[in-house]
């Protein structure tokens, strides 16, 4: 049912740039031979861009361009009924396609002068990253669906992480008792604990009342939680509790709270590179000599606590996932913006020297 | 009279090594009283009040603060031993205006009794353990009756001096109150004669028990007016000075709104109540949300006048935007004049001004629309009503707004909530063509429209003034005070019962082919004893291999059908109405229908080793459920007198055993969470096809565009298969956010979509009550708090959830923006055949 549904939004824009395509080939063709001539030896049998078929080839195909920018500001302006998107997108795709032989038709068949080749440059360029986001944005979310039955939402993977480290802590206070004393200091999350708490009195960096809030204040970080409390229910070997703590709060939780960072953050990098957690693999290795080390009953706790581990992992590999789904947009956005530039140039000068 | 030995056998001895921390003295025994027991529930207590002799039962059913019947886990009631204010009530308080005769103060019925005035004394005679007989003074709230007790009340007219003790007791009692938590303003008040609406309950009881003269006989403490007051919250103000420590609030507060916000703190004169660790009201976890308020028989908790003034201009906005010009608003003064509004407490009527609307109707005029969602119900006060049910009645003036708005105006998304929203109830939308059956209502039916409010479902009528005709329109939050009390209550009770049975039986699959009269025949039998049950999410209906013989017809609601296969019980299916097997709208056929007809059966019923009469599956409540109990000996009457109905029963009968032979277990992962996310219940969700999806936020973008910067939408939630079932409001056939908001600012009228209003004073009960977590807290400045260079600015929480983008033209912004065409708005049941064609469960 959704196939079929998807297929009929495709349908039109694809018929249309077929159309566009066939049509204008075979119509530039009828030209070439009713003329009966050819205008240079270098190129096919039809006529330039200054001939009917090619100046309509042209000026479809920068209208195309044209619209095709125009998905940007309709993006921009979600909160109006512009036609649904989904149509916008599908245009974009198939008439955005249809530009590079509409060129090809226009420029017949060659790329002609430095400008002009600049511009076609441009023009294959876009089609290319246009191409290369359409892959990825049918490829990458099919992997993710497999691969990361964790994944959350992009932005809020540092608070979800948080929240896993605020429930890790709670879990094996409440399972082993607080932290020994004289173990690794574990990061300050009181400040974001009590954020995600909230309060009706919102206070500023001098402790000064900024706000008074009035009414129930919903906490934040209620609604998910991977640790099923029971285990914390169970009695523990008090010497499992000060092993478990002391790899907590040394390797465990600063991998949780960090991941392996992008290449934009050096600051933790070589720390988490160093991490025994780094790979799913390690990390597996290492729960397993951690098992051993603690008795049977400690198993359910650090089968939490490596669940935990295994979400972070499935984050960090989401953060990569989603550079590779979002990241050509850049790219793609402003190569095309400079396309639209050159393209105005080139009408205006096409206009004024022609 | 009871003897001594009986007396003995109420009572459970026990040792002084188990001496428990409530054991108490009889006659010099330790004794603990002992839970009541279902039996206790059918047991007659013979009693005498005020000469009248009287039968009441040991115990009556534990009910909730609405009046609903709590039950356990395995569906049994719960009992809890009968007050001596219960028999007196019982006795006294037969019908609308009549007044129980003992005077309460920390006593309300809906409240849980806590003895802690002392303001309601009786005199009781009893026999004790010891064979005296003993007169005493006791509370009635909390005395439990017992055989042979005898009663006065201080509205005996046998025993005078009696009468004149109860009152000087009281009178003592409250005068010792009033000299410690009234000022002298509120002695010159009632010595002046007190208004009528007064809400200080400890004036009114002074007034009519203190002395003659009303001057205070016994001296305050040195403490009296100097406790102190919270003034900490823009809402509400706390003087401590005027508090009696009734617990009243308290109650409020954790039994009712389940806060757990107020406790009593200190002790003797130094004994206040307190928010939480004792912190400043405003730095407490309070949500604001007046129950404590409207509970406080004095004034020690009273809502800021300018909370009063601003959410009356709110709520009176809102009801002339919704109700058009038709209508005038009703005071709360008025309201109190009506008799079914006298126990309603002044200060909530006063919370909620401009809510209750009076409503004048020409002949032909329609009061509300079938099929149409509706929060308001109609207390009829003169005309009389025509009742059409099975009319198609197209909302003509709706549908007119619609195209007056143009077409730019609608492509761009630029409509207003107030352009498109249906109207409340305007009478425009009159079309009785098609009509088969006509019903009159008049004032002796007392309320209209009552179904859709109490059970959150369409209107199963439409109602239309006949001749000119006047109500007054409320909403679903003074109907749950209303429900409150006990004679408002069965007022209720009884009209819901009437019409929800009269709606709802002739239209029965189980009957579609009898004819007309037979029809009318079957429902005049099963009316007459059917039973109209209420069942709580979680409560199960009956369980396997309990032998039971009746059959039950879904009104409202989803029932979760079970099989035990060893000791996992595994889910069969689920069923809400009208969806049963085969469609006969009914359920647990097999048990009444091999009851009445084992013998016919028997050779089914042996194939499959089943017992007649005996359930083979346990029902279990998913939702709120309505149910129509009928007994098999019902159906066994319709069915002799018509042969044809019989041969369908037993037809049936055999197609359900057979079916029953076939039926393998159907349990899989995705069918459990299915239904305990309850998705069968959805009629919106909004599905994201993950392997579509790009993670664009588009999406969630556009909803927080389209709605001010807020979005309604998180794109996290559980997923089935490759669909994720964002956390966005679904619109759930029986929505439990329209509970309790005391305001009645979250409802739905029209069509299926929730909508907040304005008036939402940010107390959360919505939200909790959301078990999927689809409504969110959003604050939004209203001005500042304090003076001059001491202001702050204050942030006003308000609930806020997906209306389907309703409020700006209807269509949701969210599947509209999605470029991917990976967002979608489907029902559960369209969710679940999406989910089969990818992979069955």
């Amino acid at each position: 049912m959704l196939l079929v549904r998807k297929l009929k939004i495709h349908i039109g824009p694809l018929l249309l740039a077929v159309i566009l395509v066939v049509g204008l080939a075979t119509w530039q063709l009828w030209a070439s031979r009713s003329s009966g001539t050819l205008v240079s030896a270098s190129s096919l049998p039809g006529v330039s861009g200054s001939s009917l078929p090619g100046l309509v080839a042209g000026s479809i195909a920068a209208s195309i361009i044209l619209f095709e920018l125009l998905l940007w500001p309709r993006k921009r302006l979600r909160r109006f009924k512009l036609f649904p998107t989904k149509f916008w997108l599908s245009a974009h795709l198939w008439l955005g396609l249809a530009t590079g032989p509409l060129a090809f038709i226009h420029s017949g068949y060659r790329f002609g002068g430095t400008f002009s080749t600049t511009l076609m440059c441009l023009l294959l360029f876009v089609l290319a990253s246009g191409i290369y986001g359409w892959v990825m944005q049918i490829i990458i979310p099919k992997w993710m669906l497999g691969n990361l039955p964790f994944e959350t939402i992009g932005s809020q993977i540092d608070d979800v992480s948080i929240q896993s480290a605020l429930d890790a802590r709670r879990m094996l206070t409440v399972a082993l008792g607080p932290k020994p004393v004289g173990l690794t200091k574990l990061a300050n999350l009181d400040e974001i604990s009590a954020k995600m708490r909230g309060s009706s009195m919102v206070r500023d960096q001098d402790g000064q009342v900024s706000q008074i809030v009035v009414g129930a204040i919903q906490r934040r970080g209620d609604h998910r939680s991977l640790l099923k409390m029971e285990s914390a229910e169970m009695e523990f070997n008090p010497l499992d509790g000060s092993e478990v703590w002391r790899q907590y709060a040394s390797v465990i939780e600063p991998f949780l709270l960090r991941g392996i960072p992008l290449s934009k953050d050096k600051t933790n990098a070589r720390s988490n590179r160093l991490s025994p957690l780094r790979t799913p693999r390690k990390a597996n290795e290492w729960f397993g000599l951690l098992r051993e080390s603690c008795s049977l009953n400690a198993g359910t706790i650090l089968e939490s606590l490596e669940q935990l581990c295994e979400q972070r992992h499935q984050f960090n590999a989401q953060r990569r996932a989603q550079a590779w789904l979002h990241g050509w947009i850049a790219t793609h956005a402003g190569v095309s913006v400079m396309l639209g530039v050159l393209l105005i140039t080139h009408i205006i000068l096409a206009l004024k020297y022609v | 009279m009871a003897n001594e030995q009986e007396l003995r056998d109420s009572v459970e001895y026990i040792s002084a090594s188990e001496e428990a921390l409530f054991a108490r003295g009889l006659d010099g025994q330790l004794i603990r009283a002992t839970d009541s027991t279902l039996d206790d529930l059918d047991l007659d207590v013979r009693i005498s009040i005020d000469g009248t002799k009287f039968a009441v039962k040991k115990a009556v059913p534990l009910r909730n603060s609405q009046g609903i019947i709590i039950a356990n886990d395995r569906g049994e009631i719960i009992p809890r031993p009968t007050t001596i204010y219960d028999a007196v009530n019982q006795l006294y308080v037969k019908a609308l205006g009549d007044v129980n005769p003992i005077p309460i103060l920390c006593h309300r019925e809906h409240l849980q009794p806590v003895g802690v005035c002392r303001v309601c004394l009786v005199e009781i005679e009893e026999r004790r353990a010891s064979g005296r007989v003993k007169k005493d003074l006791v509370s009635s709230c909390t005395y439990l009756v017992k055989e042979g007790m005898i009663i006065t009340t201080s509205a005996s007219q046998d025993q005078p001096k009696t009468v004149d003790l109860i009152k000087k007791s009281v009178g003592i009692i409250v005068e010792l109150l009033a000299s410690e938590h009234l000022t002298s303003q509120d002695l010159d008040d009632v010595r002046n004669g007190l208004n009528k609406h007064d809400p200080n309950e400890l004036k009114r009881l002074v007034s009519e028990y203190g002395k003659g003269d009303k001057t205070p006989r016994y001296p305050p403490s040195l403490l009296a007016g100097n406790r102190g007051r919270d003034l900490s919250s823009e809402i509400i103000s706390v003087n401590h000075d005027a508090c009696i420590l009734c617990q009243r609030c308290t109650r409020a507060c954790n039994d009712i709104k389940q806060n757990d916000v107020m406790a009593r703190e200190g002790k003797g004169y130094d004994a206040r109540i307190a928010f939480d660790t004792d912190l400043p009201m405003l730095e407490s976890s309070c949500v604001s949300c007046g129950e404590c308020v409207i509970s406080c028989p004095t004034d020690a908790l009273t809502f800021r006048p300018t909370v009063v003034e601003k959410q009356g201009k709110k709520i009176l906005e809102q009801t002339r935007k919704s109700s058009g010009k038709d209508g005038t608003v009703v005071t709360a003064e008025e309201m109190l004049e009506i008799p079914i509004f006298s126990g309603i407490p002044y200060k909530f009527l006063q919370f909620n001004g401009g809510a209750c609307v009076r409503r004048v109707l020409k002949p032909g005029e329609s009061l509300c629309t079938m099929g149409e969602y509706g929060s308001t119900a109609f207390l009829i006060q003169s005309g009389k009503f025509e009742i059409v049910v099975g009319a198609k009645s197209p909302n003509k003036s709706r549908a007119k707004v619609s195209k007056s708005v143009g077409f730019f105006r609608r492509a761009l998304g630029l409509t207003s909530s107030s352009t498109l929203a249906p109207s409340l109830a305007t009478g425009s939308d009159f079309g009785m063509t098609g009509t088969k059956e006509k019903l009159y209502r008049g004032v002796e039916d007392v309320i209209l429209g009552e179904m859709a409010c109490l059970n959150r479902q369409r209107r199963t009528a439409t109602v239309v003034a006949v001749e000119d005709s006047e109500v007054i329109e409320i909403g679903t939050n003074v109907l749950y005070m209303l429900q409150r009390n006990a004679t408002s209550r069965n007022v209720l009770n009884e009209a819901y019962r009437r019409h929800a049975l009269n709606s709802d039986i002739e239209r029965l699959p189980i009957f579609k082919e009898l004819t007309p009269a037979g029809r009318a025949e079957a429902a005049r039998i099963i009316a007459k004893d059917a039973e109209l049950m209420s069942v709580e999410p979680g409560q199960s209906i009956f369980k396997q291999g309990e032998k039971s013989d009746d059959i039950y017809l879904i009104r409202l609601g989803y029932i979760k059908v079970g099989r035990k296969h060893g000791t996992r019980e595994q889910i069969v299916s689920y069923v809400g109405p009208g969806a049963v097997d085969g469609a006969s709208g009914a359920f647990g056929e097999i048990a009444a229908l091999s009851s009445i007809y084992g013998s016919e059966l028997k050779a089914d019923l042996d194939q499959l080793d089943y017992l007649p009469g005996v359930r083979t599956s346990t029902c279990s409540a998913l939702d709120h459920v309505e149910l129509v109990r009928i007994k098999s000996s019902q159906l066994r009457q319709i069915a002799d007198a018509n042969p044809d109905f019989k041969q369908r029963l037993l037809d049936r009968a055999r197609f359900l055993l057979k079916k029953d032979t076939e039926r393998e277990s159907e349990l899989s992962t995705g069918k459990s969470s299915f239904v305990s996310q309850g998705l069968y219940n959805a009629q919106s969700l909004l599905v994201l096809d993950l392997e579509s999806c790009t993670r664009c936020d588009e999406c969630t973008k556009a909803c927080a565009d389209s709605h001010g910067g807020e979005t309604r939408l998180v794109r996290e939630g559980m997923r089935f298969e490759n669909f994720l079932v964002a956390t966005s409001c679904r619109s759930c056939t029986d929505p439990y956010c329209l509970v309790g908001c005391p305001v009645n600012a979250i409802f739905r009228e029209g069509s299926k979509e929730i909508v907040i209003e304005d008036h939402c004073i940010g107390c959360g009960q919505c939200a909790t009550n959301c078990p999927y977590g689809n409504i969110t807290m959003y604050g939004h400045q209203e001005g500042f708090s304090g003076e001059g260079k001491m202001q702050i600015p204050l942030i006003q929480q308000k609930a806020t959830t997906c209306d389907q983008c309703k409020s700006i033209g209807g269509t949701p912004r969210c599947v509209y923006a999605c470029p991917h065409d990976a967002a979608f708005r489907m029902t559960g049941d369209e969710l679940k055949e999406a989910v089969l064609s990818r992979k069955p469960w």
